[in-house]
């Protein structure tokens, strides 16, 4: 287990947004994480990433205590996150984007004395070319149509040299064939670099077709936790999802598994 | 002891008149998200527009109340013309920019008073019926701030009236709370901005005529007004007029009392006691955690 | 949160990884003339342009060093003044009350303002909201500044601290055309000192801060520490356009710190540009003209002044640089059209490009 979770929890004013999760992510999987709005996914989420701090739980990382650990520097150990609304840097080139990424985690932050231009040129221009926007390397971030800031960022979060990737929302907004081709990005450079996926979604589509592992909340805690087709058939999932109609029941055990 | 009262008394008088300029300041940024530097000289304005009144009206019984009636008006009509001429066009830039256009016009006003008024100091009596002294605790206290208490207390229960048992102010809190959500519900938000601005221009206005008996005028009310009023908003937490009072209260006791303790560096206080409050409650006593 | 005008889209702050080769040689061009310019300039000019040359470079320093912050982190301070103040009280108090020579004061000068703006960084970089941020530096520089006023025995309160003229070397103190060059020289080791941190990694940090905090975060920037160690430096920078103040007026008086002047400082580099490197230089120069020259046709400064910072908040968004790349690039689009007799490269960057299909 690179990622654990033990008894989190998160309260706001006496508001219960997470109320005691255990979370296990093998290492090398992928990993989803749904459930309806309002289940605490992206309290939960807050959590991993050191956004929120937690009112009680640890969460270990690689045998390593992250409880307690700020959130850029969680991002060194190799936890990356990307956020639910495109968040690059706008007024940045796509190139000064991954850059500053680059620097940062070859800590150069401090580095005053140098120009930062032509630092790490090459690395930098790798990946681009893995994301696909090597060619428009100058253009200014903020500029990029939606689909190509996703991969932007994807840029950004490989720079940081990731063991783990925490997605949240990676195909929000997109239309069907660029969910479909960001998300065989994103699984394509996971398998080869033997990287953790770790994600939530609301598409199902999207979860069902890439994840190998399902943990579905619902009013802050887990209801349930297993294989795509276990999480398929489980009644509780249904219930919450859909309510009791059969309908629904029918026309979900109906839908093809392209798994 | 008698000392002590009166002099707490005095920082009262003038905290109160000070909550009627932070409470609309307050409102306004609850409300609209802006922070208005320019809130310092309207109250500058208001006590302009009264010692003109006063003076024009110079053998008129009652000069005062019409100041009192009038000044405020026309402060609020500024207020409109401001928000419909120029803030309208920032409201979807980033805050630095309202925070400079604000900051503009206060430079601008300034001068204005300048070209209309000059730049000696101008005074104002108190109304007739309480412009003598009163005996407190044995010693001389001056009738016109009971007339400053009432006042206050009574805009005080008019907007506490008004955010809490009208539609309106419920609008206005639900505003303060989340804007966004409340115009995604139907509320014409343009127009809650222009009559909250306008209502906080009264306001300011108002705590400018009441400020004229107490205090000589002068063009560097704005500067001294805004700082001490959002010394009161920021105590108080930024969009909480029961918060305004309270650090309006505070800030006229610290006043008060810093005069008595440490004459010379008295003025620094309110800025200690702003310092100490944000640093161990960074939004403020009573303020929203959730800022845009 | 990026603006959606283009023209807030097309910084020169960014680092261009491949430019133009005719842009460097015209840049380093310019930059020859412009020093050669600079030099030569007390020699032909009268001896009050010389010491208005002066003035402006120790402002343009102090402008430089608030546009490290605002402009590239992006937080507004409203206490600038009071850094500038540190450091010219430093030199005047030291070379009044001590025997130290005059380099040592000089160089106490940004070591006291960045001290102070330590203390205070400190205090305030924990205000996450822009507003709080802003009023408490300005609560702090106004404590600072009533302190200087109050604090009579020491400071000499409202009569400012003179007379200390006697330790400043005489080759500065007699000669203006010295003062200019001295102040040119450290003006320019300081613009140096500012690009170098800039072009570096830590200005890229710094850029990335300014355009989406959560998101540095999350790339492993420690923000609230480079948060501190710019307003520190900011303040340091500004210590040293004091220690010039000083040298410059040979008196040091509260009004250097008062609040007005921290917004003075804000309007320079306003109006110069805060999207480019020499905006607050421009800037400085600029305000110092219209400060030294408007009363000739209006004794209502104040009124300017507010007029021109509403009109660079509504219209000239990106100040007198601002307003000068527009107008060249929308020149160079009306001349490259009829030559050529095609439509010109657009140099307009398109709003949004369509998505990209994906080779299945």
């Amino acid at each position: 287990m690179i990622l654990q979770a033990r008894g989190l929890r998160k309260e706001f004013d006496g508001f219960v947004a997470v109320g005691n999760v255990d979370l296990d992510v093998q290492e090398g999987s992928l990993h989803a994480m749904i459930g309806p709005n309002g289940a605490g996914k992206t309290t939960l989420f807050n959590m991993l990433t050191g956004h929120l701090a937690p009112t009680r739980g640890t969460i270990t990382f690689a045998g390593r205590d992250i409880t307690h650990l700020p959130a850029h520097t969680r991002c060194m150990q190799g936890i990356v996150r990307s956020f639910q609304r495109t968040h690059i840097f706008p007024r940045l080139t796509v190139f000064e984007n991954v850059q500053a990424a680059v620097l940062s985690r070859r800590g150069q932050r401090f580095t005053m004395f140098r120009p930062a231009r032509g630092l790490y040129r090459d690395e930098v221009y790798a990946i681009l070319e893995e994301v696909g926007l090597s060619e428009r390397a100058d253009e200014l971030g903020g500029l990029l149509s939606h689909g190509d800031q996703k991969r932007l960022e994807l840029g950004i979060v490989l720079a940081l040299a990731p063991r783990i990737l925490l997605l949240d929302e990676p195909t929000a907004g997109m239309a069907p064939r660029e969910k479909f081709a960001t998300m065989e990005l994103i699984t394509r450079i996971v398998r080869e670099r033997g990287l953790t996926l770790f994600f939530t979604e609301h598409d199902m589509d999207v979860v069902f077709t890439n994840a190998d592992r399902i943990t579905v909340l619902h009013q802050g805690r887990v209801i349930a936790d297993g294989a795509p087709a276990d999480i398929r058939a489980d009644q509780d999932v249904q219930r919450v999802y859909f309510g009791d109609s059969e309908w629904l029941w029918k026309s979900l055990r109906s839908t093809p598994s392209t798994g | 002891m008698a000392n002590l009262i009166s002099q707490s008394l005095t920082g009262l008088a003038f905290g109160l008149v000070l909550f009627l300029v932070a409470s609309g300041l307050s409102l306004i940024f609850g409300v609209m998200r802006i922070v208005n530097f320019a809130h310092g000289a309207l109250y500058m304005f208001g006590a302009y527009l009264t010692f003109e009144v006063t003076t024009r009206l110079a053998d008129t019984p009652g000069k005062f109340f019409l100041a009192m009636l009038a000044a405020p008006v026309v402060v609020a009509v500024l207020g409109l013309l401001i928000e419909m001429l120029l803030l309208r066009r920032i409201y979807r830039r980033e805050l630095l920019d309202q925070l400079l256009l604000t900051f503009a016009l206060v430079f601008i006003a300034t001068d204005v008073a300048r070209m209309i008024w000059g730049s000696d100091f101008k005074s104002v009596k108190p109304p007739g019926f309480v412009d003598g002294s009163v005996a407190v605790l044995g010693r001389s206290f001056p009738q016109y701030y009971f007339m400053v208490w009432v006042i206050a207390a009574a805009i005080a229960v008019g907007l506490w009236a008004f955010l809490y048992k009208t539609r309106a102010g419920l609008i206005c809190r639900a505003m303060v709370q989340d804007r966004q959500m409340t115009g995604a519900l139907g509320v014409n938000t343009a127009r809650v901005y222009t009559g909250m601005f306008t209502l906080g221009a009264w306001l300011a206005g108002l705590g400018g005529v009441l400020v004229t008996p107490i205090r000589s005028i002068s063009l560097d009310l704005p500067a001294e007004s805004i700082i001490q009023a959002f010394i009161i908003v920021v105590i108080g937490g930024l969009g909480s007029v029961f918060g305004a009072l309270v650090g309006a209260v505070l800030l006229g006791q610290m006043n008060a009392f810093g005069i008595l303790v440490a004459p010379r560096f008295a003025i620094v206080f309110p800025f200690i006691l702003m310092a100490l409050v944000l640093i161990v409650r960074p939004f403020g006593l009573f303020g929203q955690r959730e800022m845009e | 949160m990026a603006r959606a005008q283009a023209r807030d889209t097309q910084p020169t702050l960014s680092l261009r990884p491949t430019a133009r080769r005719w842009t460097v040689y015209a840049g380093w061009g310019g930059l020859v003339v412009v020093g050669v310019a600079l030099l030569a300039y007390p020699h032909m000019v009268s001896r009050f342009q010389v010491s208005l040359a002066t003035e402006a470079i120790y402002l343009a320093v102090w402008a430089l060093s608030l546009h490290l912050m605002l402009g590239y982190l992006g937080m507004l301070s409203f206490g600038h003044a009071a850094y500038i103040g540190l450091g010219a009280y430093t030199v005047a108090l030291l070379l009044r009350k001590t025997d130290i020579p005059y380099g040592v004061a000089f160089l106490a000068a940004p070591v006291v303002s960045a001290i102070g703006a330590a203390v205070v960084g400190a205090l305030c970089i924990r205000l996450r909201h822009a507003v709080y941020f802003a009023m408490l530096t300005l609560a702090f520089a106004q404590i600072i500044y009533t302190v200087t006023f109050q604090w009579y025995s020491f400071t000499g309160g409202d009569n400012g601290v003179v007379g200390f003229g006697r330790n400043i070397p005489a080759a500065l103190r007699t000669n203006p055309t010295n003062l200019y060059y001295f102040s040119l020289a450290v003006g320019v080791v300081c613009l140096a000192l500012i690009w170098l941190i800039v072009r570096s990694p830590f200005g890229v940090m710094l850029r990335t801060i300014r355009e989406n905090p959560e998101r540095a975060e999350a790339i492993g920037v420690p923000v609230q520490w480079v948060r501190f160690l710019t307003f520190v430096l900011a303040g340091a920078f500004a210590g040293v356009a004091g220690a010039l103040l000083a040298t410059f007026q040979r008196a040091v008086f509260p009004d250097t710190l008062h609040w007005s002047r921290s917004g003075e400082v804000i309007i320079m580099v306003l109006l110069g540009g805060m999207d480019h490197f020499l905006g607050p230089v421009v800037g400085a120069v600029a305000f110092l003209l219209l400060n030294k020259y408007s009363t000739e046709f209006t004794q209502y400064w104040q009124l300017l002044i507010g007029l021109v910072l509403l009109a660079i908040v509504l219209v000239f968004r990106g100040g007198i640089l601002g307003f000068g790349e527009d107008a060249w690039r929308f020149m160079a689009r009306r001349l490259a059209r009829p030559v050529h007799g095609q439509t010109a490269p657009p140099t307009e960057p398109v709003a949004t490009a369509p998505a990209r299909e994906e080779p299945s």
